[in-house]
């Protein structure tokens, strides 16, 4: 899952975006209002977690330029505005939801987490495929009853593809939503990481989940 | 005791009218005696020339004749009328009946206007009396006597005068009274259909609510006399609500500042504890916390500085204090970051004047001046620090490059929070608290400090204090 942050003041943008990280999403950082828009038209984001006073372009006019473009991301507002009719304000102009400053680190991955079901039209913290199970509240994966234990990125990629489940998903947009800026580029990355996955998700004799369309890309499901 | 305009209104007018009222009828009270006493006296005059035309000398004999008159009046028991009548020597030639043996007054005068004035009659009555001094006739070839002369005084009562003119006081009294009452409630009706205004507009102001500033009062039928009131207050309640904008843009403000660096400290903390880390996150993190607990310091440092001065609760010192060490001591804080930037700083220090100010106020606005300076100047730009001395006045002036700030902007830098781009773009350091303060701080040490946008991105704040502190230093 990819998340844009948009927060000006550095600190906080430093920090909230290591959290983020550590939790295991992709997170790419703007430190004003125009980088914030040219990050969000170039990459596919699930989140955006956006501050409203920022420089060049402030918060609330970059939420309705993300929405007349009806750009899919859902925006969580993060800000020092308390008042009720910022909140109102900003709700209205298509914010998902609304955080203020000072914040509990827990609350923000709480809420970024309900924001990502949401996209994904997922209300139960727990994915089933199968005999899997994902607990995206403890990033835990069971199957058949047993945990698997996983990388933070091994499950970046499996949380997708579960989101996606029966659905073939391809590499590039595993890219784009489990990948940040930083990360190095590679041809084979991926694949070795879906590798691992399966060779963890297969332990114990159990049958193939992650299935490849060959020229196309993955499918998470029972074999067919 | 406090009145209401309605009773104000109607007392003072009411008393008027019966003033008014009072005097007219007097007025008319003495016109009516004056003519009925006339008339009296015209009466009384007549019926004495009448009477006395019956006299006649017939010899040294006074005939009196009076034999073809009603003399009834004269004998009457009640309510009588008197005659006496004298020769020239003061002997009575005649006495009424009804003066039983009492005299008049002699009353001595002209037949044509004879004088008549109050007397008490002798039965005690109030009454008239008229008299004259004339010659009757002579009867018959004997001559009169050489005293020929006669006097004769008549007197009568005047109640029936008395009491008309009595029925005519009460009259007048009765009329006085009811059209005092009567007027009294016709203004009761006018004041209270003319006070319809204010009142109106007094249950207007009466409902205006505490917390809706922005209502303002609507008195469309109020009359002109009014309009001036209404127009101030409205003006008064725009200035109210305008302060209180102020005041709460200003708190918001305060709070962003004080929420974006404590949401810094506790993310960072926040993040740091999530999982166990090496020492040198640790460090990273506590170096972190530290930044933001310095700049935080600032703020409310600048914050209490500024509600310092906003109260008055500032000692302003007079010392004698040399400007360049003040002003080099100034820079020495921000010479590191001028170097970090490569900018390159011009003195032009000015012959030392006798400065007598507050050493550590001017100290903190100058130092403020050359961080704002120092901060905004673009990366390799110059900065200028120049000082000028006169008799009155001493001048500190500071110039840098790379400002973004048109002269339209360059006016705003003293409104607190005001910053260049709508946004922050680096908390604490610049948090838009430093030259408002510097503003007031120059204030209280009587001075005065202008910033402007000059040809070529150039920015200069020039700051002016007295010589001398002013006499009422602090306020």
């Amino acid at each position: 899952m990819k998340i844009l942050l948009i927060e000006d003041y550095e600190p906080i943008r430093t920090s909230v975006a290591k959290g983020l990280r550590e939790a295991g999403y992709a997170v790419d950082a703007a430190a004003d209002g125009e980088e914030g828009l040219w990050y969000a038209r170039s990459g596919d984001y699930d989140v955006i977690v956006l501050d409203l006073m920022l420089p060049k372009v402030d918060g609330l006019t970059v939420l309705k330029r993300l929405r007349k473009h009806e750009n899919p991301a859902t925006v969580l507002i993060l800000t020092a505005k308390d008042t009720v009719d910022d909140r109102v304000k900003g709700l209205d102009l298509g914010a998902d939801d609304y955080l203020v400053k000072p914040f509990a680190f827990e609350e923000l991955l709480a809420r970024v987490r309900a924001l990502v079901r949401r996209k994904y039209d997922a209300h139960a913290p727990a994915i089933r495929v199968a005999d899997l199970e994902i607990d995206t509240g403890t990033r835990t994966v069971r199957r058949a009853g047993r945990t698997v234990g996983v990388t933070a990125r091994e499950y970046a990629i499996l949380e997708f593809l579960a989101a996606r489940a029966g659905r073939v998903v391809t590499r590039t947009e595993i890219w784009e939503h489990v990948y940040d800026f930083n990360a190095e580029p590679g041809s084979n990355v991926i694949d070795v990481t879906i590798g691992h996955l399966r060779k963890r998700l297969e332990r114990g004799g159990r049958p193939r989940l992650i299935h490849t369309r060959r020229g196309l890309g993955y499918v998470l499901g029972e074999s067919e | 005791m406090r009145w209401s305009l309605r009773a104000r209104l109607i007392r003072s007018t009411t008393l008027a009218t019966a003033v008014v009222l009072l005097a007219a009828g007097l007025l008319l009270y003495l016109l009516v005696r004056d003519g009925l006493v006339d008339q009296f006296d015209r009466a009384l005059a007549d019926k004495a020339r009448l009477l006395a035309s019956a006299l006649e000398w017939e010899g040294s004999e006074l005939d009196l004749n009076f034999d073809e008159f009603d003399l009834h009046e004269f004998e009457r028991s009640d309510r009588p009328a008197y005659l006496q009548i004298w020769l020239a020597d003061g002997a009575v030639a005649f006495r009424s009946p009804s003066l039983a043996g009492a005299d008049l007054e002699r009353l001595a005068g002209s037949l044509d206007a004879p004088p008549c004035r109050p007397v008490i009659l002798p039965d005690g009555r109030p009454g008239r009396a008229a008299g004259f001094t004339m010659t009757p006739k002579t009867e018959g070839s004997s001559p009169p006597p050489d005293a020929a002369a006669v006097t004769l005084v008549l007197a009568r009562g005047t109640a029936s005068v008395d009491a008309v003119l009595a029925q005519l006081a009460v009259l007048l009294v009765a009329v006085g009274l009811v059209a005092v009452a009567l007027s009294a409630g016709v203004l009761w009706l006018a004041v209270r259909r003319g006070l319809r205004p204010v009142e109106g507009l007094a249950n207007r102001i009466a409902g205006l609510r505490q917390q809706d500033l922005a209502a303002r009062v609507q008195a469309p039928d109020a009359p002109t006399e009014l309009l001036p009131v209404v127009d101030r207050l409205n003006d008064l309640l725009e200035r109210i609500e305008n302060a209180f904008q102020r005041e709460r843009a200003f708190s918001a403000d305060v709070a962003h500042e004080l929420r974006t660096p404590l949401a810094g400290l506790r993310t960072t903390m926040d993040v740091a504890l999530m999982q166990p880390r090496a020492d040198a996150d640790y460090e990273e993190a506590l170096r972190g916390c530290l930044r933001i607990t310095l700049q935080l310091q600032t703020v409310v440092e600048h914050l209490l500085s500024l509600a310092r001065l906003d109260a008055g609760q500032v000692e302003v010192a007079a010392e004698a204090v040399c400007l360049a060490d003040l002003v080099r001591d100034a820079w020495q804080p921000l010479a590191a970051s001028a170097d970090a930037r490569r900018l390159h700083v011009r003195w032009a220090l000015g012959e030392e004047g006798a400065v007598v100010t507050d050493l550590s106020l001017l100290g903190l606005a100058v130092r403020n001046v050359f961080e704002n300076a120092v901060v905004h100047a673009d990366e390799g730009g110059s900065v200028a620090i120049e000082t000028v001395s006169d008799e009155n006045e001493t001048t500190v002036r500071v110039t840098n490059s790379g400002s973004r700030l048109s002269p339209q902007q360059a006016d705003h830098v003293f409104e607190r929070f005001w910053r260049g781009d709508t946004a922050r773009t680096d908390v604490g350091v610049h948090c838009g608290l430093g030259l408002p303060l510097v503003k007031e701080v120059v204030t209280v040490l009587g001075g005065a400090v202008t910033a402007r946008s000059l040809e070529g991105g150039e920015f200069q704040m020039t700051l002016t204090i007295p010589n001398a502190p002013p006499r009422a230093a602090s306020p």
